[in-house]
């Protein structure tokens, strides 16, 4: 290695001892002034604004750090895209639900609402039953309007077959199948 | 290299202060291109072209020391641009003759200088099969003495790839140095 | 066994009117990006008129109401209003909540709203919040699975679906384990709301053994009582057998009052005066999650059912982005001026 050193540096010696000799000056100036008078080389305002604008690519720092910049502006918007196409998919997976009229004074809320209060009924068997007037109206008028509806009933229920057979069979159930609190 | 006073001549379009500038200048650009090229007629034409791109890039020089970067940027990429289409040429062949020459001046002529045109053989022989980087980063560092801040400056490319391309064309040369140079 | 299939009878009877004189209500909200809030409600109903009593959202002169009669399936005439209101911001909205005079008075609603700017997307939050009714109630999610809490959730029509579709066997049975479960939760959670209640009393806080603590660490013993008399709870509880049991003797005496007090305000807070309805958003932008459903027509809705906010507060959020197309095109002239700066390079290092 020592050895190989030693040639490397003599022959480096040789060239730095030697520098290369430029002969005609006079005519490289002529040639350039030439050129530069033959109008071949314009100030161009495009290419100078050009040049400007791309200075920074010599500046080997800011070249970096620009380029450094547009690589995580790149992945953070790929990132983005790519969550929010996952919720959307996850969204469209979802259960649709047609029609509006499903929400309101459903049998299972009916359901819970007659276990709740059969567990807290003991309230109602001491001191008696406290019921306004507006109220006892109230029952009265819809009791009314069941008796006019019940015909309806009876026919919807007796026209679908599906149905008919639930409510025989919720009917037919005993005390027990209504859960015990 | 050159006075700032000269330059701002130049920025203003005077071409006599710029045939001076052109004068003190073109060595300097001839011995870079000439060590990277390996050729005296096509250094000559970099050096041409070099002034020429240099008096369009006036304005951008705002001082005397950037000056001398500048320079040697535009002399770089000139050769890169050189070097690019001499690829299509024949590769590079082992030369006894230069062998000899360079034996003959290590041993018997130290002191005495190459001309040009052995010069022109020795770095033929020597960078025959560097990269284009490679070869320019060996020229401005060895034989230019250039440090590498100023290296990489020059030819945009960072220290650590300075310092890397320097060391393959070091370990290249070695290579070539040690199997033909007795 | 005669006096309480009776009294069954007129609660069932009581609670079906209750039901049937309640308005359907849907309430829509349609955010906009720069936070205020187009609320509409519609109410319909099959009676002769709206009662005050009957609405379930607040809204009053301030709102543009409109009322007109329709067909309902071209036979019945059902009564529709309308009305409608913008509010510059969540605050507006709530600030109606806090003067609430509607058949939901007595829940504690509220609306939030953010925005934040991220960039290449805005990204919006709408939330509605009904807080909970209960303190020391337990969350559903104890009780249930994921798949079990999906069904708890779920809308009517999206239940009877999946009853009346291929797999109904396998619904039929979620559905059974599913009610089994909450009712489990049901009587956990009032457990465990009587022992705050009955602890907080003036007279019994301060007592050896009666703390807060100390009574929780018995709430298993006390639901293992319950369940093993549940067919004589009434009469066990009347005749303080159950309190006894509990919290001993000499304590049941002495603090029956407070433990009936404290039964009395549970079953408030279960049997709370509530009138159920639906919330439908629309959002600015794409919508990116929710926990809400989805109809035919993409619009966001959720069921407000009390069983939701009885252990838990009940949120219903969405999420939603809106482009910054502005940023979008300064990113990739950005991008495009960095790549062409770079190619530049490349040449001219050859």
């Amino acid at each position: 290695m020592t050895a190989e050193r030693e040639k490397y540096k003599k022959v480096l010696a040789i060239l730095r001892g030697s520098k290369p000799e430029l002969k005609g000056i006079d005519l490289i100036q002529d040639n350039v002034i030439g050129r530069i008078r033959k109008g071949g080389v314009k100030h161009n305002p495009l290419t100078e604004v050009v040049e400007n604008l791309f200075a920074w690519i010599y500046i080997g720092w800011v070249r970096r750090s620009l380029v450094t910049a547009s690589v995580l502006l790149v992945v953070f918007f790929a990132y983005q895209q790519t969550m929010i196409l996952k919720g959307v998919n996850d969204i469209n997976k979802r259960e649709i639900v047609t029609g509006p009229d499903a929400f309101t004074g459903t049998y299972d809320e009916l359901d819970k609402q007659v276990r709740m209060l059969k567990l807290t009924s003991r309230g109602m068997s001491t001191g008696g039953l406290k019921i306004t007037e507006k109220r006892i109206e109230q029952l009265l008028d819809s009791y009314n309007e069941l008796q006019d509806k019940y015909i309806d009933l009876i026919r919807i229920i007796e026209e679908d077959p599906v149905l008919k057979e639930y409510i025989e069979e919720r009917l037919g159930e005993d005390k027990n199948k209504i859960p015990n609190l | 290299m050159v006075e700032q006073k000269i330059i701002e001549k130049c920025k203003d379009g005077d071409l006599q202060s710029f045939r001076e500038l052109i004068e003190s200048v073109s060595p300097f650009a001839f011995s870079v291109a000439f060590r990277v090229l390996g050729d005296e007629e096509l250094a000559k034409d970099i050096v041409q072209d070099t002034m020429v791109t240099l008096w369009q890039k006036l304005k951008k020089i705002n001082s005397a020391g950037s000056f001398k970067t500048w320079l040697y940027r535009i002399v770089i990429n000139k050769c890169y641009d050189q070097l690019r289409k001499n690829k299509r040429e024949p590769g590079f062949r082992p030369d006894e003759k230069t062998w000899e020459l360079i034996s003959n001046h290590v041993s018997e002529r130290p002191s005495s200088e190459l001309e040009n045109e052995e010069i022109a053989r020795v770095i033929n022989l020597m960078t025959g099969k560097l990269s284009p980087k490679q070869k320019a980063v060996f020229v401005l560092s060895e034989i230019e003495e250039m440090p590498a801040d100023e290296i990489s400056e020059i030819t945009g490319m960072s220290k650590t790839l300075v310092k890397s391309n320097l060391y393959h064309a070091r370990k290249q040369i070695g290579k070539m140095l040690d199997k033909y140079f007795t | 066994m005669k006096n309480r299939k009776l009294k069954l009878t007129i609660v069932m009877v009581l609670v079906l009117t209750a039901s049937c004189n309640d308005p359907e209500t849907i309430v829509t909200n349609i955010i906009h990006p720069d936070g205020s809030v187009t609320r509409r409600i519609e109410m319909k109903s099959l009676e002769d008129k709206f009662r005050g009593s009957d609405i379930q959202v607040p809204f009053d002169s301030t709102w543009t109401v409109r009322d007109s009669v329709e067909l309902l399936d071209g036979k019945d005439t059902i009564l529709v209003k309308r009305a409608e209101k913008w509010f510059a911001s969540v605050d507006d909205i709530n600030g109606d909540y806090a003067s609430d005079s509607s058949a939901n008075k007595f829940l504690s609603r509220r609306a939030s709203f953010t925005k934040k700017f991220r960039w290449f997307h805005t990204d919006y939050r709408f939330e509605e919040i009904i807080d909970k009714s209960m303190k020391n109630g337990y969350p559903v999610s104890d009780f249930l699975n994921n798949e079990e809490l999906v069904w708890f959730y779920s809308p009517e029509n999206v239940r009877d679906m999946s009853l009346g579709g291929p797999d109904s066997l396998k619904f039929k049975a979620l559905s059974d384990t599913v009610d089994s479960k909450s009712d489990l939760w049901m009587i956990k959670s009032i457990i465990s709301e009587w022992i705050g209640e009955f602890t907080s009393f003036p007279e019994v806080r301060g007592t050896e053994g009666l703390s807060f603590e100390a009574l929780k660490t018995k709430e298993n013993d006390f639901f293992k009582i319950i369940m093993k008399n549940e067919d004589d709870f009434d009469s066990l509880w009347t005749n303080g057998m159950l309190l006894k049991e509990f919290i001993g003797e000499g304590n049941a005496l002495k603090f029956e009052e407070a433990a009936d007090s404290s039964l009395n305000l549970v079953t408030e807070k279960i049997l709370v005066s509530f009138s159920d309805y639906m919330i439908k958003n629309v959002m600015p932008g794409r919508v990116t999650a929710t926990n809400g459903f989805i109809d035919s027509t993409s619009t966001l809705l959720w069921p407000v059912i009390s069983d939701y906010f009885l252990t838990e507060p009940y949120i219903m959020w969405t999420e939603s982005k809106v482009p910054n197309w502005w940023a979008w095109i300064v990113s990739g002239l950005f991008v495009l001026f960095v790549i062409t700066g770079i190619i530049l390079t490349k040449k001219e290092k050859g």
